[in-house]
């Protein structure tokens, strides 16, 4: 029994010097990546000090241009969203700018049904290779589970599984998002023939709202607000997708009113989610499109800002 | 309780300081103690269905008791009918009632006639298809008079729930397992150490090979409306070693969980891939399955001493209820189905052929026509089976959906492993590494190993594909 004891004791020892070796190594490709998904998610959580911050998940990053909104209002702009993301790493992206400083403004990307299905929160294991530096985005992680705090002692478990996008860009620059698109990941083409079709869906949900969404959804919605940013709601429209009287759209709509906060449904836009051109699949718009519906935003946006001032 | 888990983590070092430092001199208190953890390990996960295993264990024990103190064949019968009722009863009800009500109902309304049958809300007690048939294998042996009944209710008990292989085998024969609970086990450094390696190369299989794949596969298989057949390809060859890497992970797992005790279980799979014939595939897939439905099945319907036409027919039975075993869905049927058909096709006509094939190429023709059948394995059902198999055979497409390339590009990494493992172990066994003789390869390999698993293991908790059997 000792003999097996001191094995295990010096395989663990040896584990753990390769473990946190290898963390400095990865550490380091973290900080200095010169694009891609970590160099974005370090700007947003430690460098960000743009007027106009958007957040959102796929949606978020593909369409919403920020060089539109830095043309039209005159500010600086940085799209903080992230693909494959929910409301956890919007409270962590939140939390991470919060932490530093007040956007003027911020756009919140929410999906139609967004608020009835889960949380996502598994999938902000994602920011794990930020979880030691940033003490502001641990709560949020450690609801993944108890053992999240241990767990993130080990570098490896830190960084499992994001070698390959933290090692591409040092090879090939801007698969993962240009650093001059300021967050934005701008797609050319047009939606792939297989997905075009003439009808348009019309989407009635009646899928209860998910309790833990709805709370964590108006914790973000309103430390914006406590904080001083003005904040819009944006629902982003979808190829032949018409969504305006879904749960999530219906619990968005009195939230708003109740709190003053402006809602943008374009979900609803006959002239956007019938239209294949600017899309590049069903959920996201291409460049051309997510720069025609910024500057159709923006034009919404402009006049509530005019009458606030 | 998982293997993945951090509970099981948690849960085997106490369970293993414990029997080896307190229960260590007692074997009444042994196996109590093993009976105490293994109802625990069950219990975590649903306490309910705890009464279950008591309840079969209970039956089977006096059953076998009995049926030792009677001579007569008809009252031995009687007894062994008892056993089969009770166990299969569970079984039936469990997780074939809803399977059978709905498809009688599809089957009536197919010729016209409307009938209102109820399915219930059932949940399948984990594990229920394993520990069923080792504790129907007990009575029936006993029945056959091929070992006595014990008389140890102890070892009994211990025997159908001994936490190691109580949810997902390897499904053990009394013969073999229950004698090893009648003496005490000694302490030894080498059953440890294999064990543990053993643990370590399931877990490495599981969470750094399977999980992994599992995310290309959900992928694909989630969303076969989009996706190319070149895609299906891919996703099926992956499922191919998904389905392997789960199993036979878990089967090692247990292995060397059951080897830290002192207990030694069968071996379930030998690289079951490198099979150049079907016959061989399933000499190496889920062995403790495939001997049981030979002994209890295929060899009491006649096996092959009958004439040819029931031989196949005997083979093709056994193999689809051995389908049907597997879960309660038309797809587990044809692919059961499939496995016959490819047996009977094999030892009809191919085994009288006298044409030289490459063995490569017969291991690779054995692979492919077993992710045929992987298809009806891995689809919800038959008309995405044949939808997907139309797919890759009639419109092939140019275009490979990788998904996340890092995963896509992990996936390969691991399989590259997994497969340079196997071909070692299978052609090359004095360059195995983790049973390597110089001690400093085999602990540069543990090393490898814990940093691949924690580097590029999938962790969120995913359960073992045949817990749902």
């Amino acid at each position: 029994m000792v003999t097996i004891i001191k094995k295990l004791a010096v395989i663990a020892v040896c584990f753990l010097i390769i473990d946190q070796a290898a963390g400095l190594f990865l550490d380091l490709c973290r900080d200095k990546s010169p694009d891609g998904r970590y160099y974005k998610t370090k700007h947003s959580l430690e460098t960000s000090d743009e007027d106009v911050v958007i957040i959102g998940s796929s949606r978020g990053e593909m369409n919403y241009n920020p060089f539109v909104i830095e043309d039209s209002l005159k500010v600086t702009a940085w799209n903080a969203s992230r693909g494959g993301q929910g409301l956890p790493y919007f409270h962590a992206i939140q939390n991470g700018i919060l932490n530093r400083y007040v956007p003027k403004i911020v756009i919140l990307n929410i999906e139609g049904s967004m608020l009835e299905h889960r949380r996502f929160l598994a999938e902000a294991g994602f920011l794990r290779p930020f979880y030691q530096g940033h003490p502001e985005i641990q709560p949020i992680l450690n609801e993944i589970s108890y053992f999240e705090k241990f767990y993130n002692r080990l570098r490896l478990f830190s960084y499992n599984s994001s070698y390959y996008y933290l090692l591409r860009p040092y090879l090939i620059k801007g698969l993962d998002g240009r650093r001059e698109d300021k967050g934005w990941k701008p797609r050319d083409g047009r939606i792939h023939e297989i997905f075009l079709r003439d009808t348009t869906e019309i989407v009635k949900d009646t899928e209860p709202l998910n309790e833990g969404a709805v709370a964590e959804f108006e914790h973000i919605a309103k430390t914006f607000k406590e904080k001083g940013s003005r904040l819009f709601i944006v629902v982003s429209p979808n190829y032949q997708v018409y969504e305006d009287n879904t749960p999530t759209i219906n619990y968005l709509r009195n939230f708003a009113k109740s709190n003053q906060i402006p809602l943008l449904i374009h979900s609803n836009d006959t002239t956007m989610i019938r239209n294949p051109d600017f899309f590049i699949d069903p959920d996201h718009l291409n460049r051309q499109g997510s720069t025609y519906f910024t500057k159709k935003l923006i034009g919404e946006i402009r006049p509530l800002l005019t009458a606030s001032l | 309780m998982l293997f993945n888990s951090i509970d099981f983590a948690i849960f085997l070092p106490i369970v293993f300081v414990l029997y080896w430092f307190v229960t260590n001199r007692n074997l009444k208190l042994q196996n109590a103690f093993l009976i105490l953890v293994s109802y625990i390990f069950y219990g975590w996960w649903d306490w309910r269905f705890l009464s279950l295993i008591a309840f079969s264990s209970v039956v089977d024990f006096l059953v076998g008791l009995k049926m030792g103190g009677l001579e007569d064949p008809v009252k031995r019968k009687r007894l062994l009918w008892l056993s089969l009722i009770v166990n299969l009863g569970f079984l039936g009800f469990f997780k074939y009632f809803n399977f059978f009500t709905e498809s009688f109902t599809e089957a009536f309304s197919f010729f016209g006639s409307e009938i209102n049958a109820r399915t219930l809300n059932i949940v399948l007690p984990v594990g229920i298809s394993f520990y069923t048939f080792q504790t129907l294998s007990y009575t029936i042996d006993v029945y056959r008079k091929n070992i006595e009944p014990t008389r140890d209710a102890l070892a009994f008990f211990a025997f159908v729930s001994f936490f190691p292989q109580l949810v997902a085998g390897p499904i053990e024969r009394a013969a073999h397992l229950l004698p090893q609970f009648y003496y005490l086990k000694k302490f030894s450094y080498d059953e440890v150490s294999y064990g543990l390696k053993k643990m370590l190369w399931g877990l490495f299989m599981k969470v750094a090979v399977a999980d992994r794949l599992a995310i290309y596969v959900e992928t694909i298989y989630g969303h076969s409306d989009l996706h190319t057949g070149i895609s299906f390809a891919v996703a099926t060859i992956f499922f191919a070693v998904q389905i392997y890497c789960d199993f036979a992970g878990y089967s090692l797992i247990a292995i060397g969980c059951a080897q830290m005790f002192g207990f030694d279980l069968m071996e379930n799979f030998r690289r079951p891939y490198f099979s150049a014939t079907f016959k061989e595939f399933w000499s190496r897939w889920h062995i403790s399955l495939s001997t049981w439905f030979r002994d209890y099945v295929y060899i009491p319907l006649g096996g092959n001493r009958v004439s040819k036409a029931r031989n196949y027919l005997n083979l093709f039975v056994t193999f689809t209820v051995s389908g049907l075993w597997h879960g309660a869905n038309w797809t587990f049927v044809a692919w059961g189905a499939l496995h016959g058909t490819f047996q009977c096709v094999e030892k009809g006509f191919l085994d009288g052929l006298r044409i030289k094939v490459p063995h490569v190429l017969k291991v690779a023709l054995i692979f492919l026509f077993t992710c045929v059948a992987w298809v009806f394995f891995r689809a919800v059902n038959i008309g995405q089976a044949m939808y997907i198999l139309q797919t890759i055979f009639t419109r092939p497409g140019t275009s490979l959906y990788f998904g996340d390339k890092g995963m896509f590009a992990f996936s390969i990494l691991g399989m590259g492993i997994l497969f340079a493992n196997d071909y070692v172990q299978e052609y090359r066994p004095k360059f195995r590494l983790l049973h390597n003789p110089y001690p400093a390869v085999r602990f540069a390999t543990i090393v490898f190993l814990l940093v691949y698993i924690v580097g590029l293991g999938v962790f969120d908790g995913s359960q073992f594909i045949y817990f749902q059997f």
